[in-house]
């Protein structure tokens, strides 16, 4: 028992840095923000949609019943403001509380007219996750402000509540890929791959040299079936780690955008999560080191320059501030600490990955 | 207390997450309707050839007998809303009318009238069946009529 509990404790909250989600908050949230203001502005419209032409899904059935026109566009406009509070990290818990609320809410509406999608469902985990998650302990303006007022605190602390959140919404994208298969197989079983689905879908939008092709070349569309399929029982890879969820996180990217160009089939959001799979804070300390570079190069030589210029005239041995600059935008990071509390529950590592 | 807090946390999450991934298994298996329980649906886009083949065309009679085409905009839905409506409240592809299709149609064009600012006396719902393999149209069927008394 106590080794079923310790596995499960292993696979569900594995301690990972705080760094690692407070990125992927940022990618989630900036996602959802500029989708809603850019790419997604008809949602604000569902509150004048005559009731006749509803439907409702049950989360969003209180909505459709209030009935007041004007609720839904202010839904809208607090929505957006959380969830770019959420992505700056200002008041993060409660800003994307508000923000996968009003997210979850939109799209349920949206989904209440006859029409249910399941593009947004694991955005929406994502984003309930990140809730849980200490999202804004780094890389955030509440991190920033603790750090000013408690001496001593910093980012590179690991929490198993970050690694919950990431693990669920890996496991809703994984769940995603496989029940769509399923839904296949169930519906149509193994005889899916023969049915004209890929070719009414090509037949339904308008054409282009690909599509002109595969529809000339019927095997190309039962061949994109099979591939298809396979790709989502597949899925599963990217629970694995290594050279075969990189593999299969490559091919699900590339899959979406081809059915983005060929259908016009939008999936970005499952693109999004699949960032939940990967050390992030790897790349942006990578992408830090390459900022830095040049500005660490010249503040280093401005030092130079500085104490052959004043011959180091108080007899001072240590880093001058240009020097000091540059040796804290090095960028090899590692903290080796004894296990501390922090404020936010989580905990330093040992060794810092 | 902390270690006691972290404890409940992760004990709440864990019958959570028990439940969430039982919900999904089962609607995802079963394939139950996802109208009540979104975001927590079964995956069923492209899981069978539902219609694509189809399309609904309404069209409505004037004042002045001129002819206008619906255009699912208008009611501030997507096409594919409006597709759902007309299948499921109307008339099914194969001109199976459902119970109270002439209230739906009726309220379909009492709507339409108003922003249209014209009051439209006759309403045709089409279904448009394209040739196999081509985007051309073999064949239209009507499958609903209604008429102002």
């Amino acid at each position: 028992m106590a080794s079923i509990l310790r596995r499960w404790e292993s696979f569900w909250f594995p301690p990972v840095p705080v760094r690692r989600v407070a990125l992927f908050r940022i990618a989630v949230a900036g996602f959802c923000a500029v989708e809603l203001a850019f790419f997604a502005r008809f949602l604000a419209r569902y509150g004048t949609v005559d009731e006749q032409f509803a439907r409702p899904v049950l989360i969003a059935e209180p909505l459709l019943r209030l009935g007041l026109p004007g609720v839904v566009p202010a839904l809208y406009v607090v929505t957006l403001a959380a969830l770019v509070m959420g992505t700056v990290g200002w008041k993060t818990r409660p800003s994307l509380f508000v923000g996968a609320a009003g997210y979850t809410v939109l799209y349920g509406l949206f989904n209440s007219f006859h029409k249910v999608n399941h593009g947004k469902i694991t955005i929406v985990i994502a984003l309930w996750a990140l809730v849980v998650a200490p999202s804004g302990a780094a890389y955030a303006i509440d991190a920033r402000r603790r750090r000013r007022s408690i001496p001593g605190d910093d980012e590179d602390v690991t929490s198993s509540l970050a690694g919950w959140t990431l693990r669920v919404t890996g496991v809703a994208l994984v769940a995603a890929y496989v029940m769509s298969a399923v839904a296949k197989l169930r519906v149509s079983g193994f005889d899916w791959v023969t049915l004209p689905v890929v070719e009414l879908a090509l037949l339904a939008r308008p054409a282009n040299v690909v599509s002109t092709f595969m529809l000339e070349h019927p095997s190309t569309m039962v061949a994109a079936q099979v591939g298809l399929l396979a790709i989502e029982l597949l899925a599963v890879l990217l629970l694995f780690g290594g050279r075969k969820r990189d593999v299969m996180a490559v091919v699900l990217a590339a899959f979406h955008i081809g059915a983005l160009l060929l259908l016009n089939v939008e999936f970005w959001g499952y693109i999004v999560c699949l960032l939940a799979f990967y050390r992030l804070e790897d790349g942006a300390d990578k992408l830090h080191q390459v900022l830095s570079a040049p500005l660490a190069g010249s503040a280093a030589r401005n030092a130079r320059t500085a104490v052959t210029l004043t011959a180091n005239p108080a007899g001072h041995t240590g880093p001058s501030h240009a020097e000091g600059r540059a040796k804290r935008l090095a960028p090899a990071r590692r903290v080796d600490a004894s296990a501390t509390s922090a404020p936010n529950g989580a905990s330093r590592p040992k060794a810092h990955r | 207390m902390m270690m006691q807090a972290n404890r409940w946390a992760f004990g709440t999450l864990s019958l959570l997450t028990v439940g969430w991934l039982a919900l999904q298994l089962v609607i995802g298996v079963t394939g139950m309707e996802a109208v009540k329980t979104w975001p927590v649906t079964s995956f069923k886009m492209f899981s069978g050839t539902s219609g694509a083949d189809f399309d609904y065309i309404v069209e409505g009679q004037v004042d002045g007998d001129e002819s206008v085409t619906l255009d699912a905009g208008v009611l501030g839905l997507t096409e594919l809303q409006l597709d759902g409506y007309l299948r499921r409240q109307v008339a099914e592809r194969d001109g199976e009318l459902r119970r109270g299709a002439s209230h739906h149609l009726a309220g379909l064009a009492s709507l339409w009238s108003r922003e249209l600012s014209m009051t439209v006396r006759e309403l045709v719902v089409r279904v448009e069946v394209r040739e196999a393999g081509t985007r051309r149209v073999s064949q239209v069927r009507e499958v609903a009529r209604w008429q102002a008394s």
